[in-house]
């Protein structure tokens, strides 16, 4: 084995590019432990004798397939293992995004306007703040692979809002039918899919410094709190952030896993849910409008913004079908 | 098993690198990008991803560790359902390239 030829990558030192052919190789599921440490073998032997720009060419490919194997650990390898594991992905997602809304929406009272279809009753108060809370248990019990406790926190959801729009005098509409909707793709993605199975043992050879179960009682509790540093977001910067909040959960984040999604389709599978779930918030419902506009010889941008996110859960779909169907195929 | 003719190029040159003897994985990666005359470099990720899913089929499979000083390293070989499909697949290109070849002949008469 020759030694790592020096290159321009001077950030990426031969230590740190061992590191990460490590973590990554250790993320290998589903894989018995020699397999995993021969793989980082490889990789090192690769990156050792062909420079460091290989070497990263080499964890890219690692990183792929590291999803690749962890999609077919947590789901199965067949398409409807695959399916069931990103609808119920994309519900807990989807939660987490409908939740953030409330607490934006219950904080950050200043911005109405970019918040219209949120509030639960007719101003922010209690009946808000329950939602959010619900929801935000029902993001950790989801997270934690706890379907029925989901379940029951979105059916809590569910009811505070009804029991706020029955309650309040000026409240219902369009803004709590379309939440409704939202919570109703949430209950059904919760309901169809199916939780991630969790590897039994750590692979690969790094410690752990924190049990595992510790660590994902500790992630559950982060994704709980999510919705919390929204609020804290909220509450610093003012009116761009619950843009930029949504911009990020419901365009950036969903795009990055169709990215991913040939990789592990499970991610693509999850940006469908949560892409048909804000159409069932809210632009399904504009459809209409946008269609009366494009008639009237009006602005034509409603049109597009549907037909954007339409798209979107078309694209999705499409890559969950074909991420599948590689990941049974022989490459 | 899932694996049936066509093969993919990868896949067909894992199986052509192991035909002459068990290999480990960087010796899979060395013999198919010499066999190519540098044409093809596989990538670990798309190595290890193959030959899992070809252990899983029955068409290579684990021939015990060997270290020439290092770390011991896994090989692999090629069963002999692996050795027939890979006939088979050649048997297919050669037939396929015969045929390019005599009607590429027609083309001066």
């Amino acid at each position: 084995m020759t030694a790592s030829t020096p290159g321009p990558l001077g950030r990426w030192s031969d230590g740190r590019l061992a590191a990460s052919t490590r973590w990554l190789a250790a993320r290998l599921e589903g894989v018995d432990p020699a397999f995993t440490h021969d793989v980082a073998l490889t990789v090192a032997e690769v990156g050792a004798t062909r420079g460091r720009r290989a070497h990263l060419g080499e964890l890219g490919s690692l990183a792929a397939l590291a999803l690749r194997l962890r999609a077919r650990a947590r789901a199965g390898p067949g398409p409807v293992d695959i399916w069931r594991g990103g609808l119920y992905l994309g519900a807990v997602v989807l939660l987490l995004v409908m939740t953030v809304d409330v607490w934006t929406a219950q904080f950050g009272g200043a911005t109405p306007r970019i918040t219209p279809a949120l509030l639960i009753g007719p101003v922010p108060g209690w009946w808000t703040a329950v939602a959010g809370v619900s929801g935000a248990v029902g993001v950790g019990l989801g997270y934690s692979g706890r379907r029925a406790g989901a379940l029951t926190a979105t059916a809590l959801t569910v009811l505070v809002t009804i029991t706020a729009s029955l309650t309040a005098a000026n409240s219902g509409g369009y803004g709590d039918l379309g939440w409704l909707s939202g919570l109703g793709v949430v209950f059904l993605g919760l309901l169809l899919g199916r939780p991630a199975q969790r590897p039994a043992a750590a692979a690969g050879p790094s410690v752990r410094r924190w049990p595992r179960s510790a660590r994902r009682a500790g992630i559950a509790a982060t994704y709980a709190a999510g919705p919390l540093l929204a609020l804290a977001a909220t509450c610093t910067v003012g009116e761009a952030a619950p843009v930029a909040l949504r911009l990020g959960l419901t365009v950036l984040l969903p795009a990055l896993c169709v990215l991913l999604g040939g990789q592990d389709p499970r991610l693509a599978a999850a940006a469908a849910v949560v892409w048909f779930g804000r159409l069932a918030l809210g632009a399904l419902g504009e459809l209409g409008d946008a269609l009366r506009a494009v008639a009237l010889d009006r602005d034509g941008l409603l049109l597009l913004r549907w037909l954007l996110m339409a798209a979107g859960v078309a694209i999705a779909v499409a890559v969950t079908g074909s991420g599948s169907r590689r990941l049974t195929e022989l490459h | 098993m899932s694996a049936s003719v066509p093969l993919r190029e990868p896949t067909f040159l894992i199986l052509a690198a192991l035909g002459p003897g068990p290999l480990h994985g960087y010796g899979v990666i060395k013999a198919v990008e010499e066999m190519s005359q540098g044409r093809v470099r596989l990538r670990a990720g798309t190595l290890y991803g193959a030959l899992e899913r070809l252990e899983a089929d029955g068409l290579v499979a684990f021939d015990g560790e060997v270290s020439d000083g290092g770390p011991p390293r896994r090989n692999y070989r090629l069963t002999d359902t692996g050795a027939d499909l890979l006939a088979q697949e050649a048997a297919r290109l050669r037939a396929n390239a015969d045929l390019a070849v005599a009607r590429l002949g027609l083309r001066g008469t």
